[in-house]
């Protein structure tokens, strides 16, 4: 009993210190679990990933007709093997895709990836990497798909990190608009937005919001808007998103557009991070 | 054996709850299952066990997210602390009363990250979202919560930490 009492007091203790912990301990303590949880965030992650491409094919399978079954079963066991093939070349011309996309670019950068698609609690749009410190990365980086800019990181552990991802609400990206040489500030709209309507709401890609752009800017549809450079986080001329629509905001003073994401967020794989200069490339 | 049933308990959920997709109509609520295996402690286990289990669950949420450290630790353990202390005035075997815990225990983690986390500055979201997202979560936690221990009686009646009915059963009279 005596005992017990100890432990109850002991990890009430702990709480409390949990909860007052100054800013580099508490970060420590993050990193620590975090890199913990890590590899089994991977292995959970890739059993999913395989077992929903082994379910799919398990489910073509058995729309076969039940006569000619024993048949179809010979012919499922080669198309299992096709379709492997066909997903292992698919992977090929995916990160082919990437690689030339590497070359082109003038940066140096670190090809990463998604381990954990979405943030535990729920609160935050962020994904994991299965990259950190170690391979040179660090906190402020701009994180990148070759179709465009995806967010930054925020929190970088020994061998993975925490993405920021556009669509967060939290996230702001200086940028401007090519065409009209216009600047203005992306944010994240969040989830849920005022005139979203329909399917859009089962399973919203994210929008963005391009925020106080000069009134008179000839902001269209279609419009592609970049990273400006400024504020340090993300270099000049990441490609953000295109406008969807634009209208005066509600203060009258500045000019609002929102912005349909350039990179596929929802089907992420491989992302790359782009290093600062004294990076070191994995 | 009651800590490795305790950590294999914690990391499936916490690999689980992070897998989960979420969808935009729902707040982009989760399926709380680390709060469902410290509601499982609480219910079945004694006060130390339960608490080690919401310090423990309460890291592993805060050290995966950007939820200041030990904010869901606290949160998991006063859930634990209420619910343990009328454990024994619920039938608490029964599906529904662990789905009314459940989902009461979402309603309550869900509306105090929300308040603890817009007033630190740590999120943007209004009270219109977070209310959708404490209505889904509630709704996830009825089913997650029975589920959840379900799995976790069955684990640890296996490893032998608890009685089991069936264990019960087979000591001759």
């Amino acid at each position: 009993m005596r005992r017990r009492r100890i432990s109850i007091v002991l990890i009430l203790f702990v709480m409390a210190v949990l909860l007052n912990l100054p800013l580099p301990a508490e970060m420590a303590v993050r990193q620590a679990v975090g890199e913990n949880v890590a590899p089994f965030q991977n292995v959970m992650s890739l059993a999913v990933h395989h077992a929903v491409r082994v379910l799919a094919l398990v489910r073509r399978a058995s729309e076969t007709d039940e006569d000619i079954r024993r048949l179809e079963e010979e012919i499922a066991a080669l198309r299992m093997e096709l379709r492997r093939r066909e997903a292992d070349s698919s992977d090929a011309a995916e990160l082919r895709q990437l690689a030339g996309f590497v070359r082109q670019s003038a940066s140096r950068m670190a090809l990463c990836q998604v381990i954990a698609r979405s943030e535990i609690s729920g609160w935050w749009q962020t994904v994991r990497l299965n990259r950190g410190r170690r391979d040179g990365l660090d906190t402020d980086l701009a994180v990148v798909t070759a179709d465009g800019l995806i967010g930054k990181t925020i929190s970088v552990a020994e061998h993975s990190s925490e993405v920021l991802l556009i669509t967060d609400p939290n996230c702001r990206v200086s940028s401007r608009v090519p065409a009209t040489r216009g600047f203005g500030i992306v944010q994240g709209a969040g989830p849920l937005r005022e005139g979203v309507a329909g399917l859009e709401l089962l399973y919203a890609p994210g929008m963005l919001r391009l925020q106080f752009a000069a009134r008179d800017l000839p902001l269209r549809q279609g419009l592609e808007v970049v990273t400006s450079g400024l504020g340090g986080v993300y270099p000049e001329g990441l490609l953000v998103g295109h406008v969807v629509t634009a209208g005066i905001d509600p203060s009258g003073l500045y000019q609002q557009a929102d912005i349909l994401p350039a990179a596929r967020l929802d089907e992420l794989r491989h992302v790359f991070v782009i290093l600062k200069d004294g990076g070191r490339q994995p | 054996m009651n800590f490795i049933v305790m950590a294999l308990l914690l990391l499936s959920a916490a690999a689980l709850q992070t897998l989960q997709p979420t969808l935009v109509f729902m707040g982009q609520a989760k399926a709380p299952l680390l709060l469902a295996v410290t509601l499982y402690y609480a219910l079945r286990r004694e006060k130390s066990r339960m608490l080690l289990a919401a310090l423990l669950a309460g890291m592993i949420q805060d050290g995966t997210s950007l939820i200041p450290m030990g904010v869901s630790s606290a949160c998991f353990a006063v859930m634990g602390l209420v619910v343990s202390r009328f454990a024994h005035v619920v039938s608490s075997d029964h599906p529904l009363s662990l789905s009314l815990i459940g989902g009461g225990a979402g309603v309550l983690l869900c509306l105090s990250l929300w308040a603890w986390l817009s007033w630190s500055g740590a999120i943007r979201y209004g009270a219109g979202w977070a209310l959708t997202k404490t209505f889904w979560t509630a709704v996830l936690g009825m089913w997650t919560a029975p589920l959840v221990y379900i799995a976790a009686c069955g684990l640890d009646g296996y490893a032998g930490n608890i009685l089991t009915r069936e264990s019960v059963s087979d000591i001759e009279p």
